[in-house]
């Protein structure tokens, strides 16, 4: 299966967000979103969601608009965990990840659903707190409830935004690992909205990196993430470090460090030197 | 080694138990509701003058002859419309609070309960002005007969009550629906209509002035069997347009992001629910007044109970409406008896110092 995002302009109200944003994602590979904030990854992948609708071009599934697929078996393909949670006081983890079945179960969920949540839960390891509830959970495991539930609506496609902000080290390198297999195993397809670079680089096949609602970088993970990538997206400077378990970016500085130390300079006490930032902009 | 399927059921067995406890409490409180009062009927007359009304060839008549004309033409009525009416304002305020995914919103904070008040005092002050002796008015209807008055009470209130929830979901939409925005936007609603009540309430003349004030305490006094076989159809549709939707509920309180990318259709599910409890908690209230407390804390009594899923918290939240109001309205009936208390007060008091309790005694839901 793949995902064809179309010359696809969004926004709200009169400002637009994304100017013309085209791509593609085929199952079997790991997608990730990169660039600062406000560059229109949240947008992007709610509109991949069907959550809103382009202003102009098209998202297509297998050559067919989202918009025209009927929701409940879209909803069957395409799974989308949001950067922030909403949930109610007093909402069982269990009841809470029965919530990624509404598209597959009937009025009772079926010993099938039940298998599959326990499944989901298994995965992102909260299976002991099933009985809790949501609001008693520390962020992380919030985190990892909100990802089960992604996961209990078995998809094709996977649309996470930020899935890892909250969880500790270990967590996010046991989360990333989980979609890596879920990816080739299962055959799935992800596309991931993060920040972390080093993450990204070692887990996604592919990137794409937006500034100001438009493409500017995409290729294959490991050729596209550089020093040159991190200054231009992000601003940044930074080095990539190689070792035997892998590349690793180590970002220093910020590149307007200029701007803001004259600020910084004036007061005596500032540790920054003005020979710092003459040095930066060489 | 957890196994899900245990605890879903051991989960199901529990939020079961639950209903049908408050269906067991609802029976309960009714034959004592239809005991008790100025004439005292025994709890044996009582069974025996329901079952004799309904199977008079199995079922001997009550031996007090006077259980029959009482329980049926008075108290019968009067319980039926404070289940009726406790029903309506429960699942609406579960519908209220789901759909816009905050705990605090009922048919009062929402400023529905004003608005459902204005278009009633409306009908009082103005209603013979406007219909003239229409307004005066009979239907007959299926042996009932039903005063034109009540018809366009309910109409008016309807017609203010969606009105106000369209206003509230108007502001909460172009602010991108923060949760205090919907709260703030009930509240001023509310305001506005207070102000169109007070000044009803300062032109009309006294009698219409004391049938005003009246109705906004609240009450069953307007119970009926016409009354009633109005409303019973009425509640009895809207919650089952209700209930079938609870899967979706549950999909909606994970956001409504979450709930569109699961193939729901948000507003369109939000606003029909919202018309739909509107118009039954507007007929409701046509004949009881206005009525608070048991929209919000009914949901929220539940959800310590058996949590969020929206399948029995819906109807939960229905019996426990009813229980909470048959109870007061009993009590408010016989505590100073002959006189007769506003439900509202009993109903503050004992619901307002139970739900304290709840709050203080336990901070989880694994009430057993």
């Amino acid at each position: 299966m793949r995902i064809v995002v179309d010359d696809v302009k969004q926004g709200y109200g009169d400002t637009e967000v994304l100017h013309g944003v085209s791509f593609t994602i085929e199952t079997g590979k790991i997608l990730s979103l990169l660039g600062p904030n406000g560059s229109g990854k949240s947008t992007l992948i709610k509109t991949i969601a069907g959550i809103s609708r382009p202003k102009s071009g098209s998202v297509q599934l297998d050559n067919k608009d989202i918009f025209e697929i009927e929701p409940s078996k879209r909803a069957k393909v395409i799974s989308y965990v949001p950067q922030a949670y909403s949930y109610m006081p007093y909402t069982s983890v269990l009841e809470t990840v029965l919530i990624g079945r509404t598209p597959h179960m009937g009025w009772n969920p079926s010993e099938e659903d039940l298998k599959i949540v326990e499944h989901a839960l298994k995965n992102m390891q909260i299976e002991d707190l099933v009985e809790k509830n949501v609001n008693e959970l520390s962020g992380g495991q919030r985190q990892r409830v909100f990802i089960a539930r992604s996961l209990a609506q078995c998809p094709s496609f996977y649309l996470f935004d930020e899935p890892t902000s909250s969880l500790d080290l270990k967590y996010q390198l046991e989360t990333m690992d989980i979609m890596k297999q879920m990816v080739y195993k299962d055959n799935i397809g992800v596309i991931i909205a993060i920040h972390d670079l080093n993450l990204a680089m070692n887990f996604s096949d592919n990137v794409i990196a937006l500034k100001n609602g438009k493409i500017r970088l995409e290729g294959t993970a490991k050729d596209t993430i550089t020093e040159n990538f991190v200054s231009e997206i992000y601003g940044v400077n930074a080095s990539i470090i190689k070792n035997e378990n892998g590349q690793f970016i180590l970002p220093y500085e910020s590149i307007d460090k200029s701007t803001y130390s004259k600020y910084q300079s004036n007061d005596k006490n500032s540790i920054t030197s003005s020979e710092d930032v003459v040095k930066i902009n060489d | 080694m957890v196994d899900i399927k245990t605890i879903f059921e051991k989960e199901k067995k529990r939020k079961e138990k639950f209903v049908f406890v408050l269906v067991v409490l609802l029976i309960v409180s009714a034959i004592f509701a239809l005991s008790v009062g100025s004439v005292y009927i025994s709890i044996s007359d009582v069974l025996h003058a329901i079952g004799h009304s309904i199977f008079p060839n199995y079922i001997s008549a009550p031996v007090n002859e006077i259980a029959i004309p009482i329980i049926n033409t008075i108290r019968s009525p009067r319980i039926l419309l404070a289940i009726v009416a406790g029903i309506s304002l429960g699942y609406a305020g579960t519908v209220m609070q789901s759909t816009l995914r905050n705990p605090l919103v009922s048919p009062f904070t929402l400023g529905l309960s004003s608005a459902a008040a204005f278009g009633a005092a409306m009908t009082i002050v103005a209603g013979p002005l406007i219909f003239g002796s229409l307004y005066y008015g009979t239907v007959k209807f299926a042996g009932q007969i039903f005063y034109n008055s009540a018809l366009i009470m309910i109409v008016f209130a309807f017609v203010c009550g969606l009105l106000s929830i369209y206003l509230v979901c108007l502001i909460s939409s172009r602010q991108k629906a923060s949760q205090s925005v919907i709260i703030l936007a009930g509240v001023v609603i509310g305001y506005l209509f207070q102000a169109g009540i007070t000044f009803l309430k300062y032109v009309s003349d006294d009698s219409a002035l004391r049938e005003v004030t009246l109705w906004l305490m609240g009450g069953m006094w307007g119970a009926s069997w016409a009354s009633v076989l109005m409303l019973i159809p009425v509640v009895v549709i809207c919650f089952y347009l209700i209930e079938r939707n609870a899967k979706s509920f549950n999909a909606m309180m994970n956001g409504d992001d979450v709930a569109k990318n699961l193939g729901i259709d948000v507003e369109k599910l939000r606003r029909n629910s919202l018309i739909i409890v509107t118009i039954a908690v507007s007929a409701c209230m046509a004949f009881t007044g206005v009525i608070g407390f048991i929209g919000l804390m009914a949901p929220h009594i539940c959800r310590m109970f058996i949590g969020n899923d929206q399948k029995y918290l819906i109807i939960a939240s229905a019996l426990l409406g009813a229980v909470i109001l048959l109870i007061s309205d009993t009590v408010a009936r016989v505590i100073m008896n002959p006189m007769e208390l506003p439900v509202g007060v009993i109903m503050y008091v004992i619901g307002g110092i139970f739900f304290v309790y709840l709050i203080s005694a336990r901070n989880g839901r694994q009430i057993e």
